[in-house]
């Protein structure tokens, strides 16, 4: 038994709860910081209030991912990006172990990005490159900067707590080296991203390649800033605030992609269970309600059917290799499938639990789906129907024209060669009239224009040959290509049928026909310009209008009393 | 007369070849298909090239096209095209623009031996032959196809359309029973409607042939 959002709910609070205090905590040790910066002679005041602000940002980024995204560790990641800055802000104090715990943790901001961008979208480090790439970026910038803070005796504040020796060459070649090894966590890093890109669907590129931009972007001028800084012409403090900015973004970008993107949502699952209880839902609203829980708009659902998979109407939806997919089960029995996007869901848990709660609801879409393949299944032998009919009138033409007009030929021609006299004569009349007659059969049963040159022609010739002027408007033929014979031949009696009705009904003065083929869609048009009135009803407008909806297509018919007659027809004919 | 066949039928093929090399002509060879046929007429140079329309490798208007690029490789070779069903829009192309030596008939015809012979021999003469099933198509379209055409008196449509099957005056004033002095008094008429300057008899029945059926060009919209 299911009870949706009941259980969810229980585990989500405590952790609200936890997390807010953090926060709190956080908030205050920010604020202790802000008080013990008074007086720094690092700077202006606001300049150095700023790093603290960052952290802070980070924090309140992360707090609300966290909790909005419980199972997803990005929320934690960036909880701990803001304590780094709040420990790095801390070497604008004058206490020395606290500006000594700032000098040692100055640059690891750079690695937390790195980190970040590793990690998203599930906050985790799944493949060994990601982790070798985090743990470079770690080991660069607090150890790999140890020769700023054990060496440099530059700080402003005076002496440098750390400091154990001032060797220049020692002090540049670590820097260089650093330098190097932080180039290469950048570079690592973005080739990694590059190609997590490739191998991510258009859905999930969308939301990545920004996130992905900036953050990179983000690393590369903070790490070279100094580089950078010599091809603009900026102060200290105005680069320091582009770097800042930028790192304060950071969170900002990562939160939000957590939020819109597909990650643990419990917080989604329950007001999907919620959603579910108010029952007020329409058929096919399940599909994109998952969609936005799970956060992988490229979602859909399919539904268990005795011939396999199909969509919510009813069209065989086989699984493909690409997507992934989670089954839905109502006890042991399979109801349906969520296909979703891997890369563009963190984790595949979250896909499981909310299949787990709309369940029931798949099982009730099922039977819909089931019934609407069932109707699929009657229109695709409808159309196979309509096929054969068309196919068997061109065999048998062919047959007609192979076998019997053939034969009689010869015979006319064998007759004609016998010497002359009463009887010969008026036999060879006799079979004269045969073929004539044979003749209009076989033009009845499939006009051998249409069979040799398809349905254009056909129905020009059919418009020559109209007892009442009729103009033909044939749009882009395509090639030439020739359409499939069923259409053809379905095409070709509704003009004919409606040559007729204009003729013996309508008391027509004029037709106009219109054939055109564009996307797939064959689209014909037929008006006449007499009494109106016309109903599809009647046994010969019928019987095309069953032969149109069996493949697929549509018949309209327009007539008014006294406006003509206007029938359109479209078919899909393939692309 | 030398002639090369176009048929896929095999009795029919046979047939034919019995049939005019009985009327004395000579029948250089055979095609079963649009392609051999193409290669026979380079082959032999034929005086007459005479086809089915519907033959393999489509089985639609393979043998048409056949002709056509006959035609257009050795304009000397006359075409006569036989098939169970005739088609204006095939007439038309046929003609082209030089209605001579061209002959369009239903295949029925064959029977009417005499009638048939006579079509060959007029059509590899340079004279055109066409099935009155094919004018009836023409006359059908005519009245309100070319402006020059409509207006014609029905009597004299009625002579052009025999014009266009390929007859001669005496065979005209045969078939409608009239003198043949009215059927030349009506071609004349013909003539001046058409704007056919005057000149060489011959040369102005087939101008007058293609003005008749020349008022649609296939895929030409009314």
């Amino acid at each position: 038994m299911i009870t949706p959002g009941a259980g969810l709910s229980s585990t989500a609070r405590p952790l609200r709860v936890a997390v807010v205090q953090i926060a709190v905590l956080a908030a205050l040790l920010g604020l202790v910081e802000l008080v013990l910066f008074v007086g720094t002679p690092e700077g202006p005041y606001w300049i150095v209030a700023t790093i603290t602000v960052t952290g802070w940002i980070y924090f309140a980024a992360g707090a609300y991912a966290w909790v909005r995204r419980p199972g997803n560790r990005m929320g934690p990641l960036l909880c701990a990006g803001g304590i780094v800055w709040l420990v790095a802000a801390l070497v604008n104090t004058t206490y020395p172990p606290l500006v000594a715990a700032g000098m040692i943790t100055a640059t690891l901001g750079i690695a937390v990005v790195l980190h970040i961008l590793l990690a998203f979208p599930s906050g985790r480090l799944r493949t060994r490159a990601a982790r070798a790439l985090t743990v470079l970026g770690y080991v660069t910038t607090i150890v790999g900067n140890s020769p700023v803070y054990l060496l440099d005796d530059q700080t402003v504040a005076g002496t440098n707590p750390l400091q154990i020796g001032d060797d220049p060459t020692l002090y540049e070649l670590g820097r260089t080296l650093n330098g190097v090894a932080l180039a290469v966590a950048v570079l690592g890093t973005s080739a990694l991203l590059v190609r997590r890109l490739r191998r991510s669907r258009p859905e999930a590129r969308r939301i990545l390649t920004p996130l992905y931009l900036y953050g990179i972007a983000a690393a590369v001028v903070v790490s070279f800033a100094g580089q950078l800084a010599r091809f603009a012409d900026l102060g200290v403090y105005e680069i320091f605030l582009v770097q800042i900015t930028l790192l304060a973004g950071v969170p900002l970008a990562f939160a939000a992609g957590v939020l819109r993107g597909g990650f643990a949502r419990t917080g989604e699952i329950e007001e999907l269970g919620a959603w579910l209880g108010a029952g007020e839902r329409a058929r096919g609203d399940l599909g994109p309600a998952l969609a936005r829980t799970v956060g992988d708009p490229s979602l859909t659902l399919v539904f268990r059917t005795d011939d396999g998979w199909v969509d919510g109407d009813g069209r065989p939806a086989p699984p493909t290799e690409d997507r992934a997919l989670q089954v839905v089960r109502v006890g042991d029995r399979a109801v349906g499938a969520i296909v979703y996007d891997p890369t563009l869901v963190g984790e595949p848990e979250v896909v499981r639990d909310a299949g787990n709660v709309v369940a029931l609801a798949v099982d009730r879409e099922r039977l819909t789906a089931a019934l609407l393949a069932g109707q699929e299944q009657l229109r695709i032998s409808r159309a196979r129907l309509v096929e054969n009919g068309d196919r068997e009138r061109r065999r048998l033409a062919q047959d007609l024209h192979d076998r019997l007009q053939g034969r009689l030929v010869l015979l006319a021609l064998r007759f004609g060669q016998l010497p002359g006299g009463g009887d010969v004569a008026a036999l060879r009349a006799d079979l004269d009239e045969v073929l004539t007659e044979l003749r209009r059969v076989v033009q009845g049963v499939m006009p051998s224009l249409l069979v040799e040159r398809g349905l254009v022609a056909a129905v020009e010739d059919m418009a020559e040959r109209a007892p009442l002027p009729t103009v033909v408007d044939v749009g882009v033929d395509e090639d030439g290509r020739r359409l499939p014979e069923a259409v053809e031949g379905t095409a070709f009696h509704v003009v004919a049928e409606a040559l007729t009705n204009a003729v013996k009904h309508a008391d027509a003065s004029a037709l106009r026909i219109g054939l055109h083929r564009a996307d797939g869609v064959l689209h014909l048009v037929v008006c006449d310009d007499g009494v109106g009135g016309a109903v599809a009803a009647g046994v010969g407008l019928r019987g095309i209008a069953d032969r149109v909806h069996a493949l697929g297509g549509s018949l309209t018919i327009a007539s008014r009393a006294g406006e003509g007659t206007r029938i359109e027809v479209s078919i899909p004919c393939g692309s | 007369m030398r002639i090369v066949i176009g048929e896929d039928e095999a009795l029919l093929r046979e047939g034919l070849t019995v049939l005019l090399t009985g009327a004395g002509m000579t029948v250089v060879g055979t095609a079963g298909d649009a392609g051999s046929l193409v290669e026979r007429a380079r082959e032999h140079r034929p005086d007459l090239v005479l086809t089915d329309i519907r033959m393999p490798p489509s089985h639609t208007d393979d043998g048409l096209r056949a002709a056509l690029r006959i035609r257009e490789e050795q304009p000397g070779v006359a075409v006569l095209v036989l098939s169970q069903h005739v088609q204006r829009r095939y007439a038309v192309e046929l003609l082209g623009d030089h209605p001579s030596g061209v002959g369009y008939l239903l295949k029925q015809r064959v029977g009417d031996v005499a009638s048939f012979e006579h079509a060959l021999r007029r059509v590899a003469a340079g004279g055109t032959a066409l099935d009155p099933e094919v004018v009836a198509l023409m006359l059908q379209a005519a009245p309100r196809g070319s402006g020059d055409l409509a207006r014609l008196s029905p009597r004299r449509r009625e002579v052009l359309a025999l014009i266009a099957e390929g007859r001669t005056n005496a065979a005209i004033a045969r078939r409608l029973s009239i003198s043949e002095k009215a059927v030349t008094a009506h071609v004349s008429g013909i003539y001046e409607s058409l704007g056919l300057a005057p000149g060489e008899d011959d040369h102005r029945r087939v101008l007058a042939v293609v003005r008749y059926l020349g008022g649609l060009r296939p895929g030409e919209q009314r």
